[in-house]
């Protein structure tokens, strides 16, 4: 246990970062989806699912593909 | 000029509103905090999850190892990323109809090509930029990068091929005018690339070569002076897929 911790704190400059990124953008694009909920395709539970499961790819795929306009409800 | 910056304005501020900076920043110092993490960790990973009593005998870890991920994932990864963020730059206007209105007001043609390609290499700048940075700052700071060649030329390289590659997915989005117009046109002439890669006498001429030669540069077995080919090569065309995609948007129907 106490090898581990060490081992924890020796990477602890790479891994808070990357944490710190990766969860940051997938929860702002989590809310991102249910704030407006118009899409291009899909739904908001496909979409949810893409952005909080695939690595920094699904949010990139959301907001170039998925992110539907708020000016155009109407279709 | 003056409306050239204008159109360059209203491109920067579209790019901030549909998050593109945001995911770049984002996404790029990912890629750049991976490379030295890899590399830093295998080892330890090799000793974690090995059954008892296997000895595997693990080089320690050294900056070549962190560079080496950088020119793996930054070429893979980051250009897909980059690509498929770009990939809608004129396709999104050419659906909506929205250049239509500013073209009929007296907009070039041409302001709105180079505006938007400007743009673009503004953007990969900085990801190549910011990824390069954070890799050679952990890396710095982990290892002894001393023993280690043109480190500045190699990324260059990338950053010349990215270039081409956004010329050529600017072109096929012109011309296709769909998102995945772009996107496929870039696929199809990274595969050309490999194809041609297969014949050994392409070295020579293949920009490909610039990403596959960066190993070779960082331990100084090539030269840039062997490079300097393919390099010209990539900047010709990529300017010249630019003034292509110039004359082939002048004569499209909006």
């Amino acid at each position: 246990m106490n090898n581990d911790t060490a081992l924890l704190m020796e990477y602890l400059p790479f891994l808070l970062p990357l944490i710190i990124l990766q969860l940051g953008l997938a929860i702002f694009s989590a809310i991102h989806v249910i704030r407006h909920p118009h899409y291009r395709f899909g739904n908001q539970v496909m979409w949810l699912l893409i952005v909080l499961l695939i690595q920094f790819i699904g949010p990139l795929i959301y907001f170039v593909f998925g992110r539907g306009d708020d000016n155009s409800r109407a279709n | 000029m003056n409306q050239w910056f204008g159109f360059l304005k209203k491109e920067w501020f579209e790019s901030v509103k549909t998050y593109k900076l945001l995911l770049v920043i984002v996404i790029f110092s990912i890629l750049g905090i991976l490379n030295p993490f890899t590399a830093k960790i295998t080892p330890t990973l090799f000793e974690q999850f090995m059954p008892e009593g296997t000895f595997v005998n693990l080089p320690e870890p050294t900056a070549l190892d962190s560079w080496l991920q950088f020119y793996k994932n930054v070429p893979q990864m980051g250009l897909i990323v980059f690509i498929l963020l770009f990939s809608t730059m004129m396709s999104k206007e050419l659906e909506k109809g929205t250049l239509v209105i500013l073209l009929t007001k007296g907009l070039h043609r041409s302001t709105v090509i180079t505006a938007k390609f400007f743009m673009a290499l503004c953007y990969w700048t900085l990801a190549i930029a910011l990824s390069f940075t954070i890799t050679y700052a952990y890396t710095a700071y982990y290892w002894d990068q001393s023993q280690l060649q043109h480190l500045l030329f190699a990324v260059s390289c990338l950053y010349v091929f990215g270039i081409l590659l956004l010329a050529v997915t600017l072109w096929g989005n012109t011309l296709f005018a769909t998102p995945y117009g772009g996107t496929l046109v870039t696929l199809l002439v990274v595969i050309a690339f490999f194809i041609a890669a297969i014949f050994p006498k392409s070295a020579s001429w293949n920009p490909l070569e610039l990403l596959t030669a960066t190993t070779q540069l960082l331990t100084g077995e090539l030269t840039p002076s062997d490079l300097w080919i393919p390099y010209i090569i990539t900047l010709f065309a990529a300017i010249l897929v630019v003034l292509l995609t110039m004359t082939h948007f002048k004569r499209k129907l909006l």
